[in-house]
């Protein structure tokens, strides 16, 4: 995570004119938000349960227990991350104060990791060709996404491909408070109203096929 | 599962005309790209290669069990012992019928599933036992017993992938039985212990029945099944062939 950032930063920071130590924490925080809570809906939650098979073919667990292991983890890891995101701005002396905001956007960005976990980990048990095509899903949304780049530095009519992308509000309501900064208008609602589209396609889907994942595994 | 202190005489496990097929799917069938290319020509792709196949694994099991019995399922490969025993330990939902199980249920399926390979004898007695919900103390308490049950000896503490079949059917099996449940569940894997070890389970039986209030155990072993059961469900193609006791069992077959 930090040589992805640093390599980022530098190439990015040099190309658009800005210092590393202005650069650095601001791709760091939004790598750091994008890989524990959307990009590990593709690189890891396909394996949610075809990774558990032995424990599920095995045990009548609920599958919501695989889905509670799995965002653990990556909690835990992001706990991790985060000591290191502000030991790289002790380093290049740009040291922001989280704000507040910070426990609701945890929160509000584990429930969506949580709901839509099971999802595509459902899908990816039925179809195991999925987690070969995800990964180029994940590359097109990880650079579309203004993960690494701020979308001030975007054309004057180009910030559509900003304003109607969902991610980039559910990144920033983390990277903000975690930088200090005010979250962008409507971040809080569009993220609020992610959440609660994920919930329903999560319980129509669950639903249905809850009961077939044994039989995909 | 139905609230507890009902009757007394009330069945702890009760099927009631289980029903279940099982989908099997083809190569082509888990991958999505074919799925997609397939509803674009017209579902041509896809025609008479048997790519979903439908295995009717139950067709309309019912029997049911009381405190105390020890259930033998037989019948030949591919009869629904497997997918009878899932069923029990709700690993599989029926499609039709109802199971009512009273009491909390333990299985052991298949050695393998559930085992941490890389992890120590030790260190998976720890995980199996926690995943059943037991406390640490109770554990810590257990371990020297099931260590010593299972022969494991100075293996404990090595990697369950240096482990011999044997000695992990050993293992996986006396956690199973080393604590308390109202219905153990297990499948034919036990046979992997060798004659010795299947003997000390034979003698072992008085506890374990105290342990499980109700036993189903599916075997290949007419000895094994004999010393342990007191009733056989004998199951072909799905159907239920036999059900009742052992007695009258061994008179149908002669």
């Amino acid at each position: 995570m930090v040589s992805t950032s640093l390599a980022i930063s530098i190439s990015l920071g040099a190309m658009s004119g800005q210092p590393l130590r202005e650069f650095l924490p601001f791709a760091m925080a939004g790598i750091l938000v994008w890989t524990h809570f959307i990009g590990i809906l593709i690189s890891e939650a396909p394996e949610l349960f075809v990774g558990a098979q032995g424990s599920i073919k095995n045990n009548a667990f609920p599958f919501m227990f695989y889905v509670f292991r799995f965002a653990t983890r990556s909690l835990i890891i992001f706990l991790h991350n985060i000591v290191v995101l502000f030991l790289v701005m002790l380093s290049v002396r740009n040291i922001h104060m989280p704000t507040w905001q910070v426990i609701p956007a945890v929160a509000l960005l584990t429930a969506f990791m949580m709901f839509a976990a099971p999802v595509v980990g459902m899908a990816a048990a039925r179809f195991r060709d999925l987690r070969f095509l995800l990964p180029y899903t994940a590359q097109i949304l990880f650079f579309v996404t203004p993960v690494f780049w701020r979308p001030a530095t975007l054309a004057a009519g180009k910030m559509n491909i900003v304003t109607y992308n969902p991610l980039y509000y559910l990144v920033d309501i983390l990277r903000a408070p975690l930088l200090g900064e005010p979250v962008v208008p409507n971040a809080w609602l569009v993220s609020i109203v992610s959440l609660f589209v994920v919930i329903i396609v999560w319980a129509i889907s669950f639903a249905a096929f809850r009961r077939r994942i044994a039989f995909w595994i | 599962m139905v609230a507890k202190g009902l009757e007394m005489n009330s069945p702890i496990v009760r099927i009631d005309d289980v029903h279940l097929v099982y989908p099997v799917y083809s190569v082509n069938a888990m991958s999505l790209r074919h799925t997609v290319l397939n509803l674009a020509v017209g579902g041509r792709l896809m025609k008479g290669r048997n790519d979903v196949v439908h295995v009717n694994a139950l067709d309309g099991v019912s029997f049911s069990l009381n405190d105390g019995d020890r259930l033998g399922v037989v019948g030949h490969n591919g009869s629904g012992k497997t997918t009878l025993l899932k069923v029990l330990a709700g690993v599989y939902e029926p499609d039709r019928g109802r199971v009512d199980i009273r009491g909390e249920v333990a299985s052991m399926l298949d050695i393998g599933l559930g085992v941490d390979w890389e992890a120590t004898g030790v260190e998976n007695i720890r995980i199996m036992s926690r995943l059943r919900g037991l406390r640490s103390a109770e554990i810590e308490r257990r371990m020297v017993d099931i260590i010593d049950f299972s022969e494991l000896g100075a293996y404990a503490d090595l990697p369950m992938k240096t482990y011999s079949a044997g000695m992990s059917a050993r293992l996986v099996f006396t956690v199973a039985t080393s604590f308390k449940s109202d219905v153990l569940i297990l499948d034919e894997w036990l046979g992997a212990g060798d004659a010795n070890f299947i003997n000390r389970v034979s003698s072992r039986m008085s506890e374990l029945v105290e342990n499980s209030r109700t036993i189903v155990l599916a075997t290949h072993n007419f000895g094994l099944m004999e010393s342990i059961c007191n009733k056989v469900l004998h199951l072909d193609k799905g159907r239920v062939k036999f059900f009742g006791s052992l007695n009258e069992y061994k008179e149908s077959i002669v």
